[in-house]
């Protein structure tokens, strides 16, 4: 537990650094993300009719309030909240590549499933937009990253169980 | 004649130049912005499953 602990901490420390000092001073990896976020979303909406615009991070169904897609909002941080655990907690190493990218690809697919969800929401229920925005997270992320989460540690159990196992024989 | 046609196509063409120089129409109102939450929560989480397993398996 000690060891988990200590992990994900330098995990944590060493990702603040290097978003601080290269990945946000860069600024091309949060502009990525959000841009295409924007994007996808945009174009999944206009595939089910809606008249849709994206100007950069700024996405507008046709007379109705835009969404923008701010630096915070584009999952990064979550990005590295995921893989922080997944790479301090034990586990066999290959899985955890295979996790690492799934999981960081499933982020952003729902990331695009609430910024689409967020576009909708102006049309629908914008007096509430900031109460949907608020529980936004625990719909859309939280659910599916903790069940990864629990998946990775039955998996990590079953790993210890089996080389113990083999240990003994 | 000539003189007034001239002058209108001249004026014609610097109108058009203002017709298409115009910012696109304003949005509604200020776009919403949807930063992500909570995330304190998720990380409380994480650490109380990683705890759970741990000292369940120990």
């Amino acid at each position: 537990m000690i060891g988990f602990l200590v992990k994900a901490g330098l995990f944590y420390i060493a990702w603040q650094v290097i978003y601080e000092l290269v990945i946000f001073s860069d600024g091309r990896l949060d502009q990525f993300l959000a841009v295409s976020v924007a994007l996808l979303a945009k174009n999944a909406l206009a595939v089910f009719g809606w008249d849709i615009n994206v100007w950069d991070r700024l996405i507008v169904i046709d007379g109705y309030r835009g969404v923008e897609v701010l630096n915070e909002c584009n999952a990064l941080t979550l990005m590295a909240l995921y893989s922080g655990f997944i790479i301090s907690f034990q586990g066999p190493n290959q899985k955890r590549i295979l996790y690492l990218l799934s999981g960081i690809g499933i982020i952003f697919i729902l990331n695009v499933f609430r910024i689409m969800a967020f576009s909708l929401a102006t049309v629908y229920f914008q007096p509430h937009w900031d109460t949907f925005h608020e529980f936004s997270s625990f719909i859309f992320f939280y659910p599916v990253i903790l069940g990864i989460w629990y998946q990775w540690t039955l998996l990590s159990e079953k790993n210890t169980q089996s080389a113990s196992e083999f240990s003994l024989a | 004649m000539n003189n007034k046609l001239t002058t209108l196509i001249i004026i014609l063409l610097s109108m058009l130049t203002f017709v298409l120089a115009q910012d696109p129409p304003p949005l509604p109102g200020a776009p919403n912005q949807g930063p992500i939450g909570g995330m304190v929560w998720l990380a409380i989480s994480g650490f109380i499953l990683a705890a759970k397993k741990y000292f369940g398996s120990h």
